[in-house]
């Protein structure tokens, strides 16, 4: 059915044919390909390649999954000028992302006592699951909400959630330009009221663990990164606000007749220029903003419970980075040997600069940016480093991927899933059960094979391996 | 010594997000909770079996689904059983209309003295509990909640609350849920664009219960109004009380298969 040709290691071409304006570029080792349902997110692959102004590829990564009219794990830049702008292509949870921490302490030191003392307090103070939001508190007042939009994270650090290093150590440091109240419903605003720093359900998650392996000793210590050392991701993004953005746009979309001729009324977009597509940027550019100040107070949380049980001051728990995965960007690349603005979709796939790219703080300007993988909750996930990658305007993937249906999974789970990762030494807490099965690592692909193939494809290399000891569950 | 007679039933078997745990009381196992459709009482069912092949078709190509709206205590004086109220709606009629034509059909079998058939009026209920059991905890327990009906079995009562299918005819689902690798999707079912909506609204309540209460009652007039209005209840359920679901997508389009519309849902969660 995919007639695709391997042109280099872990990468593979999906000729243009049809109505294709571009070919596709699958990055994937052989297992991974084998591996869950591979053949309609390739169909969805083939999709986005019909969209007009796309340049280059229709890019899938290694953890590719059926996703929203774009698979998730799917890359696609478009002329800035003449392309569309599709929320398929950024998905319904702008700016869905992962942020991580160290701290100083090595792992194995710490009182499993401490440990889980911890894990129930960050689950009480950080709000998680179906309806997991603060209801008591008096919400984000209309001046709130235009303060997160314009400031991006900054405005959580500047209330005191946090610290103004971490910004550099976020990427745009925490805002994304051009967002507007005014391109958001009342709905959407009173969704999001009660819904900042909460993990949110299904995938998100908080994670504390160990750093149980070096691939990069160098980058990793000028990172400030040590074998056996304890970090902290943070999985989450803009929560009910993206998703009626998202909902919204889709909506009026739909009503301007933006979903004909296309292969899957999913992939509906507005051109860039049109007053649609300029609304929708700046409506993604609030939810993204929502999302960075999303994250910033939950890692506050967590700083906090680390505090309390073990005494450390916020300033020796660092931001390592924030990434986005869900989120389209304006950015500069060559097409054709000429510096050319596009508009880069990356859903469920991270920017992956290496060294030298400008936006990046001097640290990471001199390494290549740092890529943050989540494997599933109970084998591993890795620190990666961008390189730059040229053919896929520098992306990496973004996770596992899932390889089994929640529902199969769920089907599939015998006995207590708690007592399961128990046996794989991890601690689990999540206000649904069922959450904890549909999320089993069972669900996913094996993260040491996503990420080796994004290795040998040259978009980004292992930095470190971290193995998930406690973990809370949306 | 003699084995006393059983009693036999039509009745159609009730599927349910069931909640667990019930109030105190002699509750029906889940897979014997059924809606009868006509008595026969105490007979011999053998003379029954070789007309079964001519058994009336029933009328609900699309399945049938409804809500349990309220709670009912049976007999209204000196309650036994605690059910469950079924509003089937629009399907009312037609299924009033089935159970009668039903009730007429073994009439006319002559296989029973009329005796045994109870011609009491038709009421839409769900035996959940048999006495002796907790009223006000029932009552203040109770939530709608979206049920369906899978299979019309031939059913022998065998005693403590057992309820054993000795016949059954299949019916068609309202949905069914697919494989899906990160979402959740559903071939969902219809007769026509409304059925089709509320089909699609229970497939959602199956999930999430809660979200009954947000579904707006609108007719929808293509299958972009049911993604909106479906989007609407997710929204506003988000808001209030917070909703396992994202959106519904807008996948797909409507189908025509053996009649019936049918729609692939898929749900962003």
């Amino acid at each position: 059915m995919f007639n695709l040709q391997k042109i280099a290691p872990s990468t593979y071409l999906l000729p243009k044919e049809g109505q294709m304006l571009v070919p596709g570029l699958i990055i994937a080792g052989e297992e991974l390909m084998q591996t869950g349902d591979f053949d309609r997110p390739l169909e969805q692959v083939r999709n986005v390649a019909f969209l007009p102004g796309i340049v280059g590829h229709s890019i899938a990564m290694p953890d590719i999954h059926w996703g929203y009219g774009f698979p998730i794990g799917g890359v696609a830049a478009m002329d800035a000028e003449h392309g569309v702008i599709s929320p398929g292509g950024v998905g319904y949870d702008i700016n869905c992302g992962v942020r991580m921490a160290v701290t100083p302490q090595v792992f194995k030191e710490l009182k499993k006592s401490h440990l889980q003392q911890l894990l129930k307090l960050i689950f009480s103070s950080v709000p998680s699951g179906v309806g997991g939001e603060y209801k008591h508190s008096r919400g984000l007042s209309q001046n709130d909400y235009r303060g997160i939009l314009e400031l991006g994270a900054k405005w959580s650090i500047e209330k005191g959630f946090g610290l103004m290093r971490d910004l550099e150590f976020t990427e745009s440091h925490g805002v994304i330009s051009g967002a507007d109240i005014d391109a958001v419903s009342q709905s959407a605003l009173d969704r999001g009221k009660n819904q900042l720093g909460t993990i949110g359900s299904g995938n998100h998650f908080v994670e504390i663990g160990e750093i149980s392996h070096l691939y990069l000793p160098d980058i990793a210590e000028k990172w400030g990164i040590f074998k056996g050392q304890t970090y902290v991701l943070i999985h989450s993004g803009s929560r009910g606000f993206g998703h009626q953005i998202c909902q919204d746009t889709l909506n009026a979309f739909v009503k301007l007749g933006y979903g004909k001729d296309l292969p899957d009324r999913q992939l509906i977009a507005a051109p860039i220029a049109s007053d649609a597509g300029k609304k929708y940027l700046r409506a993604m550019a609030a939810a993204a903003n929502f999302a960075f100040n999303n994250r910033q107070r939950i890692l506050h949380a967590l700083r906090l419970g680390f505090h309390e049980v073990f005494g450390l001051n916020p300033e020796e728990i660092k931001l390592v980075y924030d990434v986005c995965h869900n989120i389209a960007k304006f950015e500069n690349h060559l097409v054709d040997g000429k510096l050319t603005k596009l508009c880069v979709h990356r859903k469920g796939a991270t920017r992956a600069f290496g060294p030298g790219a400008d936006e990046l703080s001097p640290l990471y300007r001199k390494t290549g940016q740092p890529v943050l993988v989540p494997g599933d909750m109970g084998r591993a996930s890795h620190l990666m480093v961008g390189q730059g990658n040229a053919l896929t305007w520098c992306s990496s993937c973004h996770g596992a991927g899932r390889a089994m249906g929640r529902h199969k999974c769920l089907e599939s789970c015998q006995g207590d899933p708690i007592e399961e990762m128990r046996s794989m030494d991890v601690t689990v807490m999540a206000t649904s059960r069922r959450t904890i099965a549909e999320e089993m690592p069972k669900a996913y692909k094996d993260v040491d094979q996503v990420v080796m193939a994004c290795q040998e494809a040259g978009l980004s290399k292992m930095v470190a391996k971290l193995k998930p000891s406690l973990v809370i569950k949306g | 010594m003699k084995q006393e007679a059983h009693s036999f039933f039509f009745g159609l078997q009730a599927a349910c997000p069931w909640p667990d745990p019930l109030p105190h009381g002699r509750c029906l196992q889940e897979n014997d909770r059924h809606a009868t459709l006509v008595f026969l009482g105490k007979i011999d069912p053998q003379p029954l079996f070789p007309h079964l092949a001519e058994f009336p078709a029933p009328p609900f190509k699309a399945g049938l689904a409804g809500i349990f709206d309220r709670y009912l205590f049976l007999p209204e004086h000196h309650p036994r059983v605690v059910c469950w109220h079924v509003d089937f709606s629009e399907a009312l009629k037609a299924l009033e209309e089935y159970q009668k034509h039903l009730m007429a059909w073994l009439k006319k079998l002559d296989i029973f003295k009329e005796s045994h058939l109870d011609e009491r009026e038709w009421l839409p209920h769900v035996t959940i509990a048999r006495s002796p059991f907790d009223c006000k905890a029932w009552a203040e327990s109770f939530r709608p909640l979206p049920v369906i009906f899978t299979k019309i079995h031939l059913y022998e009562s065998i005693g403590n609350l057992r309820y054993v299918p000795v016949w059954t005819l299949p019916l068609v689902a309202p949905w069914d849920e697919i494989e899906h690798t990160a979402d959740m999707a559903m071939i969902v079912r219809g007769e026509t664009l409304p059925q089709l909506y509320r089909h699609a609204q229970m497939a959602l309540a199956f999930k999430f219960p809660e979200i009954l209460s947000f579904l707006p009652a609108s007719t929808p007039s293509s299958l972009d109004d049911i993604i909106m209005l479906l989007n609407e209840a997710i929204a506003h359920a988000d808001q209030k009380i917070g909703c396992p679901f994202k959106a519904v997508s807008f996948h797909g389009k409507i189908e025509i298969r053996d009649q019936t519309l049918c729609w692939e849902m898929i749900i962003d969660v």
